[in-house]
């Protein structure tokens, strides 16, 4: 195939820089010195990241939504697993319609997600509970699981698992020795993402936060609400290298194409 | 056994296999629990009545909708949603699709790379995101002063709570989905087909607009369905750059659940976003991509 | 394989934060409020009685809003509301009465709400705050009068709060007041801000950390604000100035109550009783500018001079009818909205 002409690339160099530009510049100004928003030409300074550490309800959000992320990735995974087995290798009536349901948070507004459980939970005394939150992001997740877990069915030869049947394995022994490690990539992909998804996600949790129960995002869009200074930044900058080294880190593995779509890249 | 075959065969499965409900179970009872009662209870809620001292009034009927329908404040409110989600699209489609195929095209070694640049913000959560447009944007913003230093005329602009802040924040936010999606469908695509029409004297854009484009519309077509749904339904990103007084519905929904407490009013606006979503969705699918893929010669 | 998932779920239990101390949720205003409270209040508190104090930032709509959507489940020990926002708390029950007799007693008796459920922690005033540096480099007549919120010169350099705030409800109401309207005849009020002031507005800003940000960026010149944001700005070395308006400058007392089914209620009494203690409300008086409610507190008179200090004081000001208001607050929020602050 033909390589890009020189047109081609001013054009593709010009939409990184658009994609790259708001995240270089929270980076750049969290090391600025001054008390407000500005590049650091005067010197890099860690004050606004002292600042950060030693703010203790920043670092409290940080392990709600990492236990958040945790516990609705792995809750995804195991409700999410047995429904892509049922959807990808059997039929049954209904299946069409049950496959749309588990797909279709992600044509629901997250607003419209929020308000409904917000409502639905402070009728069970749940709402600004951590159980509230898991199953928010619960809801908010599985789809990705379950499209990760399916395209790592679809590409399973269940000859294996006859194999191993006709070896004499018990149903369970099968599932456990032979599909699981099988659609383990699947899943694990499904379960980064899960993870990753329900540690950005803001909408949502705005609406069941509490006092106690406070995610990383939805305390950063408060704190901005009421002041931009520079802390805000480093707050920031952290989730960007954060996610930037995860990725690098995961690419070897797991191209993020194949991450976010469960297709191989061409 | 034959060979070659590996079908997940109706009943040709060991009869002992799980039977499919007891594998849907868990999926459907939690899914029935958190999505569908919710939602149920949100419509219904949209049918009550509300007084800050008292609560929610405890009786049924249209009036909030009637509310809604007569309020020039959310018909303004309506159009500016609809209206920067179609520019939004617009904008996604007109850019992302060009990058995905530059990127297509491009040695291996590079792709890699460019993939991570491009499709990572994805995974940076929309609060950060839109906080760099925040910087970026101000009266004292970076871009300001670039202008100011170079000595553009009229500099510096205010560009914050502008509908051109949310329509650049949005773009941001959304156009990595088109590129994926275009990105998924380009994987597919046979690479001789290209070849072929080039040693047949085909220039590039020409190679471009009438092999590859008809082949990857599903994608394109999909790609902008996301764009124009997640656009309109976005609240973040029009809060954050637009502020209070340019509204989206999700913020207008957003604003009657926490500040005023309306719950009722609140879940109405939260109906109308659902089901306009969903009609345009139905809309879309049902007659602007058949259509399209029809008179590309794609089955639809 | 085993192993890994074991320490994932012990990673995930070592996470949550061992929480052996006692907790006490307070809400309260943002910006510089917040900061004088962790550096003059709360620390002291913690000390005193081995607590950890959440500080939830928020203007009174927002904090109200909390207490009403967290209604029997309580987590918010200690509230702090403007003087009209708090009389509605009392009205819905949200204040218990307070249980130290002692702090009650020591303060004036215009500083005690809702037979003694609620106390008053500062005095202040709402007026119009202005950046003398930048109205006396351009040559400008400092503003006198409610009515010049609309003069010409001053388009899209203003800045006036949101009817969220209380500041806002003052603005509306003021304006209603000098055009032949009031509290119970509001549509004057709207009128002016629609026709007169709407034009001159940058930004309708709630947020009191935005609104610094405002006067610090040069982007606003002017602003309907508090006495207290005001000193305390100028405290940090900005150059604004606050006018009391020939009609009248609106009174603004800052109140709190201990909220009723919170947890640790004997903290939350506590720490009511150590807001008004001498010593604190010394403190705000110097850094926050808001004139002291407690009788026993003593001033230098330099500062004296600065705040609101004893009942005459606060006599001058004019005080709004809140009974009114509270009634007509939910549609006066819906007009502003739509026909102000678009």
């Amino acid at each position: 195939m033909t390589r890009n002409g020189p047109l081609a690339l001013a054009f593709h160099v010009l939409f990184v820089l658009f994609m790259a530009a708001p995240l270089l510049v929270v980076v750049a100004v969290s090391f600025t010195g001054k008390g407000y928003l500005a590049l650091p030409f005067d010197g890099v300074s860690l004050r606004w990241w002292r600042a950060f550490a030693a703010n203790t309800d920043f670092l409290a959000s940080f392990w709600v939504s990492l236990r958040l992320g945790m516990v609705s990735a792995t809750l995804s995974a195991a409700i999410a697993i047995p429904a892509a087995l049922a959807i990808v290798r059997r039929r049954f009536p209904g299946r069409d319609a049950l496959a749309a349901m588990l797909v279709s948070p992600l044509m629901i507004p997250h607003v419209v997600l929020g308000v409904a459980l917000l409502r639905f939970l402070s009728g069970f005394g749940l709402a600004g509970s951590f159980l509230g939150l898991v199953a928010a992001h619960l809801v908010v997740v599985t789809p990705y699981m379950v499209r990760l877990v399916a395209a790592g069915l679809t590409s399973l030869d269940s000859r294996l698992e006859r194999a191993a049947e006709s070896l004499g394995a018990g149903r369970f022994t099968v599932f456990r020795r032979v599909t699981l490690p099988l659609i383990m990539p699947g899943v694990a992909g499904g379960w980064i993402l899960a993870f990753i998804t329900s540690f950005d996600e803001l909408t949502v949790s705005l609406f069941l936060a509490s006092p106690s129960q406070t995610p990383l995002p939805v305390r950063l869009f408060t704190y901005i609400d009421q002041m931009t200074d520079p802390m805000v930044a480093s707050v920031s900058a952290a989730l960007i290298l954060l996610t930037a080294v995860t990725l690098v880190v995961l690419d070897r593995f797991y191209p993020i194409d194949r991450l976010l779509t469960g297709e191989r890249r061409a | 056994m034959q060979p070659g075959t590996r079908a997940p065969a109706r009943g040709a499965t060991s009869r002992r296999a799980t039977s499919p409900w007891v594998l849907m179970a868990p999926s459907t009872i939690v899914y029935a629990l958190v999505l569908l009662a919710p939602i149920a209870s949100v419509v219904a809620l949209s049918l009550q009545g509300f007084d800050f001292g008292r609560g929610i009034l405890p009786r049924w009927d249209l009036a909030n909708y009637v509310d809604l329908a007569t309020d020039p404040l959310f018909h303004e409110v309506l159009a500016r949603t609809f209206r920067v989600a179609a520019i939004v699209t617009a904008i996604c489609l007109a850019i992302g699709v060009p990058e995905a195929w530059i990127m297509h095209r491009m040695a291996p070694r590079w792709r890699g790379l460019m993939l991570l640049v491009v499709l990572g913000p994805l995974l940076v959560s929309v609060v950060v995101r839109t906080f760099g447009w925040m910087v970026l944007l101000g009266s004292n913003g970076l871009v300001n002063q670039a202008l100011e230093a170079i000595g553009v005329p009229g500099a510096p602009f205010r560009m914050m709570f502008t509908e051109f802040a949310i329509v650049l924040g949005l773009v941001h936010v959304m156009v990595p989905l088109v590129v994926l999606t275009v990105w998924a469908s380009l994987g597919r695509l046979d690479p001789a087909l290209g070849r072929a029409a080039e040693s047949l004297g085909a220039a590039t854009f020409t190679v471009f607009r009438r092999v590859v484009l008809p082949n990857i519309m599903p994608g394109v077509l999909g790609g902008a369905l996301m764009v124009f749904c997640l656009s309109a339904s976005a609240f973040a990103t029009p809060a954050m750059l637009g502020g209070r007084r340019l509204k989206v519905v999700a913020s207008m929904a957003y604003n009657e659940f926490l500040n005023t407490l309306n719950w009722p009013l609140g879940a109405a606006i939260a109906t109308l976003l659902l089901a306009a979503i969903l009609l345009a969705t139905l809309l879309w699918t049902r007659f602007v991509e058949r259509r399209a893929l029809r008179r590309l010669g794609v089955a639809a | 394989m085993r192993k890994l998932w074991l320490a994932a779920l012990a990673a995930m239990a070592v996470a949550a934060p061992a929480a052996a101390q006692q907790r006490l949720v307070v809400a309260a205003y943002g910006g510089s409020y917040e900061r004088i409270m962790r550096e003059a209040a709360i620390p002291e508190f913690e000390r005193a009685n081995n607590v950890r104090v959440d500080y939830l930032a928020g203007n009174s709509s927002d904090s109200l809003a909390r207490l009403q959507a967290q209604r029997g489940r309580q987590e918010i020990g200690v509230v702090l509301l403007d003087d009209g926002p708090m009389a509605q708390a009392i009205a819905l029950g949200f204040c218990q009465r307070v249980a130290d007799r002692e702090a009650l007693d020591s303060l004036y008796p215009i500083a005690v709400m809702g037979e003694g459920r609620a106390l008053g922690t500062g005095f202040g005033f709402t007026g119009i705050a202005y950046n003398s540096e930048l109205f006396r480099q351009r040559g400008l007549a400092p503003p006198q009068s409610w009515a010049d919120l609309g003069r010409p010169e001053f388009r899209r350099r203003l800045a006036v709060p949101g009817i969220d705030n209380t500041y806002g409800v003052h603005t509306l109401v003021m304006m209603a007041r000098i055009n032949g309207g009031g509290e119970r005849e509001i549509a004057p009020g709207f009128r002016a801000m629609r026709e007169r002031v709407n034009p001159n507005v940058l930004a309708y800003e709630s947020s009191p950390g935005k609104m610094s940000e405002l006067f610090q960026s040069g982007e606003i010149w002017l602003a309907v604000w508090g006495s207290s944001r005001v000193a305390a700005m100028k405290e940090a070395g900005f150059p604004l100035e606050i006018v009391r308006p020939r009609e009248g400058a609106v009174v603004l007392m800052t109140a709190t109550c201990a909220v009723e089914g919170a947890p640790n209620s004997d903290l939350a009494q506590k720490f009511v009783a150590h807001l008004v203690s001498p010593a604190v409300q010394a403190a705000f008086a110097a850094q926050y500018g808001s004139g002291p409610t407690n009788r026993h507190v003593q001033l230098p008179p330099d500062i004296a001079g600065r705040v609101i200090y004893g009942e005459a004081q606060v006599r001058e000001l004019v005080s709004l009818d809140w009974t009114a208001i509270n009634a007509s607050r939910t549609e006066w929020t819906r007009r502003w909205q739509r026909e102000v602050e678009r």
